[in-house]
């Protein structure tokens, strides 16, 4: 691998015992949850009293809050810290460009997050089934996912290069983000929560939800809340880039200044 | 003055007209008189005059309905072509599907997509909760009943008084109507359309009472020889007691019984008070003028509109069919609570997960043990396939394949109004059932169908001796037709049922062989045996009361690859055919399998396959389901 930043990542997220145990249980949680929200009355009770099995709303919630806490968690540099290097490190201690650390960190930071979805998207299809929702809003609701689970890492990674030195900042950070993101959003930004996104995909009135329609690009679903969410991630992102550019400037003036 | 106006109106339409503006007014009348029933297809008139430019768009009626999912709700628009010149005025007619009064209608004019004139029409207070009559007359000659019913709290009757060109022309639009009545009014005025639709909706379980007396007149009786031959000899006056009211079940005060009524005397009924049981329903001749009986004989009177405004109850008149919703029909609904239809096992979720969980979580654990390189390069790819591949069991085999769709079951009655019109009604007992994703959407909860097996406007198709209809469907909350195929199925039961037992007699005129028909007495099944086309199978029978666990279900059911499926219906039915026997008595259902499918249904595009029907299954009511020759 000729990133050493990717390689860090493959050897943290892949081999590190505390992440290996970190998926393992997400995908317990995801099992479990699963198996509890499969339905427990037969189909006709749920068509006589119109209503649907909640198997796919809770399942995709469950799916949404452990990718999004884990991704912001590993954004955070929160788990096998002792093994991660440093923002500071990489900038002050070695002659990495700026621009390979932040490519490095935003792709390893991607793939990581496709990982989470796709460990916990069989478990999505599957409580999908009784809840008659078909592949179209699922795979809407996964990609709703994965937009979160960036957003959270990016948040994440700029709370932890920000705080660096700050643990009170880095541990009340990520949940502030959180909050914001999760609570403060549902009225004032719904677009902007993921929560209320991936609700409203398989709604009675969703488009994705009717086979008769034919959804233009326009009323899909997934326009708003993909826009918004990826407007944030590209705010997180650049934000991420100014502040290791800062921080590499910082120190090469501090370094000339003590020369 | 009028030419003032006149001339203004012309004015303000030229000027309007010239500016480009529009000014479209609309007048809208819902239900009858304004009152309707929640819950039932409602008749909405909706007549707009164009004083401005041209439109050429849309007319859109939306009404909200509840989510079928949960309480949010939908807003269903229902919307016809529209092209309305400057200065011309429209009417236009929508049965609409109304389950609430909380919300109001809307009704959009649209030129092209822009909208051209909302408005919005309020229906609450304007439901009828009890019986609701309407009548056909001049005056208002019946509202001497109101005070009798109805009280400051509580309302139980409610009267209109429409004219005759606002009544629907389709049949279901009298769905809310317990009763129809007819007495002095224009009725000549009514089209063929709206005379076919009220004979219909009688066919269907609804029911009309006539009303003759002095203003009875031979273009009357041509008008209403749909119903009957009402042609009149003479009028003459009879004494209250020689009406034939007793007989026909309706009573008669002791003290009005030599009461003089003026009466028309029918060649085909005399002046006796006759029923004639058409299809499902009845109609009801009085050959006396009801406003004039009321003077002379008022308890009497009373009494009579008593009888007529209460269902039936001698099981001989089916009340409207239309106050049923499928899945409230206890037999169908229960005949899907099955493993065929019930979701995929708990289990069977867990072994597959767990298997993921496993595969995955060993491969994590070896990338993290083996430091090479190329573990990497093995194991991602190898989690990335058990992902796919767990997706795609979950997808193709709890989803898209998990039963065949292809289950059905309804009920069928033929109704022969005329030996030249024969009517199949379609009792609602029609349930469809898919796993695919449009799974919620193949319900539709409305009015029965009732379909005209020789009507010119279908395709019909014919083979042999059986006839294929193609017809559109309404559906609750979608105004999109959809096409079914309607085979005619002269299955005939005759029923005569004694002291403790009941004799079957299933005439099966059908060109299908039906297999392994049998009785369920209060659920327990009695083996009638193949009937063959053509051919007449009887069996005999007393209620038992049995227990459903020692029958082995397998010998009651054709062998085949859905062997075990086919015993878990019947037994499911009889299940359902044992709980209506404790709540009302012995109850017996026939059953049996077609040997090929009957009918052949495209409903709705989102399925992705036909949906056939393999079981038919017929509630044996006490009377006969014989085709009536009335």
């Amino acid at each position: 691998m000729s990133n050493p930043i990717m390689e860090e990542a493959s050897e943290v997220y892949l081999r590190r015992r505390e992440y290996v145990r970190l998926h393992i249980a997400y995908l317990i949680v995801h099992i479990v949850f699963a198996v509890l929200l499969w339905p427990n009355r037969g189909f006709m009770d749920y068509f006589r009293t119109d209503t649907v099995p909640v198997a796919f709303q809770g399942m995709v919630i469950i799916h949404l809050l452990a990718a999004a806490t884990i991704s912001l968690y590993a954004g955070l540099d929160r788990l096998a810290e002792s093994q991660i290097i440093k923002h500071s490190e990489w900038l002050e201690r070695t002659g990495v460009p700026v621009r390979l650390l932040a490519t490095g960190k935003l792709v390893a930071a991607m793939l990581h997050g496709l990982l989470l979805v796709g460990l916990g998207a069989p478990s999505v299809v599957i409580a999908a089934g009784p809840a008659g929702i078909p592949f179209g809003a699922v795979a809407a609701s996964e990609v709703i996912v994965l937009l979160t689970a960036v957003t959270c890492r990016l948040a994440g990674m700029i709370i932890s290069h920000v705080g660096e030195t700050r643990y009170f900042t880095r541990t009340t950070g990520g949940w502030i983000f959180l909050a914001l993101l999760f609570v403060a959003t549902v009225r004032t930004v719904p677009a902007l929560n993921p929560i209320v996104s991936v609700i409203r995909q398989h709604s009675e009135t969703s488009p994705l939800m009717n086979a008769d329609s034919s959804v233009t690009w326009r009323a899909h679903p997934l326009v708003g809340p993909g826009i918004a969410l990826s407007l944030l991630a590209v705010v997180l992102a650049s934000l991420y880039v100014i502040s290791l550019y800062q921080h590499r400037r910082r120190h090469l003036r501090e370094a000339r200044r003590a020369n | 003055v009028r030419r003032a106006v006149l001339l203004l109106s012309l004015i303000v339409s030229l000027t309007v007209t010239a500016i480009g503006q529009y000014a479209v007014r609309t007048d809208t009348m819902i239900g009858f008189n304004g009152r309707f029933r929640t819950d039932r297809w409602t008749p909405v008139r909706v007549t707009l005059e164009n004083f401005g430019q041209d439109i050429s768009g849309s007319l859109e009626v939306s009404v909200v309905r509840g989510d079928r999912f949960g309480s949010s709700r939908t807003t269903i628009a229902y919307s016809r072509p529209l092209d309305l010149v400057s200065g011309v005025s429209k009417a236009f007619s929508f049965v609409l599907p109304l389950a609430t009064a909380v919300y109001p209608i809307h009704v959009t004019v649209r030129d092209g997509e822009e909208e051209a004139h909302h408005e919005v029409y309020e229906l609450l207070g304007s439901a009828v909760e009890n019986t609701f009559a309407v009548v056909l007359a001049r005056r208002p000659n019946l509202d001497f009943l109101l005070p009798v019913y109805n009280t400051r709290e509580q309302r139980n009757l409610d009267i209109v008084y429409p004219l005759t060109s606002f009544l629907p022309d389709q049949w279901y639009g009298y769905d809310s109507v317990d009763v129809v009545v007819i007495h002095d009014a224009r009725i000549q005025d009514l089209s063929t359309d709206q005379l076919v639709a009220l004979r219909d909706w009688v066919a269907a379980g609804g029911r009309v009472v006539i009303s003759g007396g002095s203003h009875f007149g031979p273009a009357d009786a041509q008008t209403l020889s749909v119903f009957a031959d009402l042609t009149a000899t003479s009028i003459g006056t009879v004494e209250l007691s020689q009406l034939g009211l007793r007989e026909a079940g309706f009573p008669v005060d002791p003290k009005e019984s030599d009461a003089q009524v003026v009466t028309t005397v029918f060649r085909s009924f005399g002046t006796k008070v006759t029923h004639v049981p058409i299809g499902r329903g009845d109609l009801v001749i009085l050959p006396f003028d009801y406003a004039q009986l009321v003077r002379v004989a008022p308890m009497s009177s009373v009494g009579l509109w008593n009888s007529l405004l209460s269902p039936p109850d001698d099981g001989v008149h089916v009340s409207t069919l239309t106050r049923r919703r499928v899945f409230e029909t206890e037999e169908l609904a229960n005949q899907l609570t099955l493993p065929l239809y019930s979701f995929p096992s708990r289990f069977l979720v867990l072994g597959l997960l767990l298997s993921y969980g496993i595969a995955v979580g060993a491969v994590l654990v070896w990338m993290s043990r083996r430091r090479e390189p190329r573990t990497l390069l093995i194991g991602v790819p190898i989690v990335a396939a058990a992902i796919l591949v767990t997706g795609l069991i979950a997808q193709v085999n709890l989803t898209d394949y998990q039963q065949p769709t292809e289950a059905l079951a309804l009920t069928i009655e033929t109704v022969e109004l005329t030996p030249d019109s024969v009517h199949g009604v379609l009792t609602q007992d029609m349930v469809l059932f898919s796993r695919q994703s449009m799974l919620y959407d193949a319900r539709f909860d409305g009015s029965p169908l009732l379909v005209p097996l020789d009507n010119g406007d279908q395709r019909v198709l014919r083979d042999g001796s059986s006839t294929t209809l193609e017809i559109g469907v309404e559906r609750w909350g979608n105004d999109n037709s959809v096409a079914v195929q309607l085979v005619h199925f002269p299955l005939i039961a005759h029923v005569r049922q004694g002291e403790g037992f009941v004799n079957v007699e299933v005439h099966n005129q059908t060109t299908r062989r039906i297999a392994n028909l049998s009785l369920l007495s209060n659920g327990i099944p009695q083996e009638i045996g193949d009937v063959l086309p053509g051919a007449i199978a009887e069996v005999s029978a007393i209620p038992v009361i049995g227990d459903l666990a020692e029958v082995d279900w397998d010998s009651f059911v054709p062998g085949g690859p859905h062997r075990a499926h086919a015993a878990q219906l019947l037994s499911d039915i009889a299940r359902a055919v044992r709980r209506d026997a404790a709540e009302g008595g012995p109850t017996f259902t026939l059953i049996g399998w077609l040997s090929q499918p009957l009918l052949n249904a495209t409903l709705n595009p989102g399925f992705a396959r036909d949906v056939r029907l393999s079981v038919v299954v017929i509630p044996v009511i006490q009377r006969s389901t014989e085709r009536p020759t009335g």
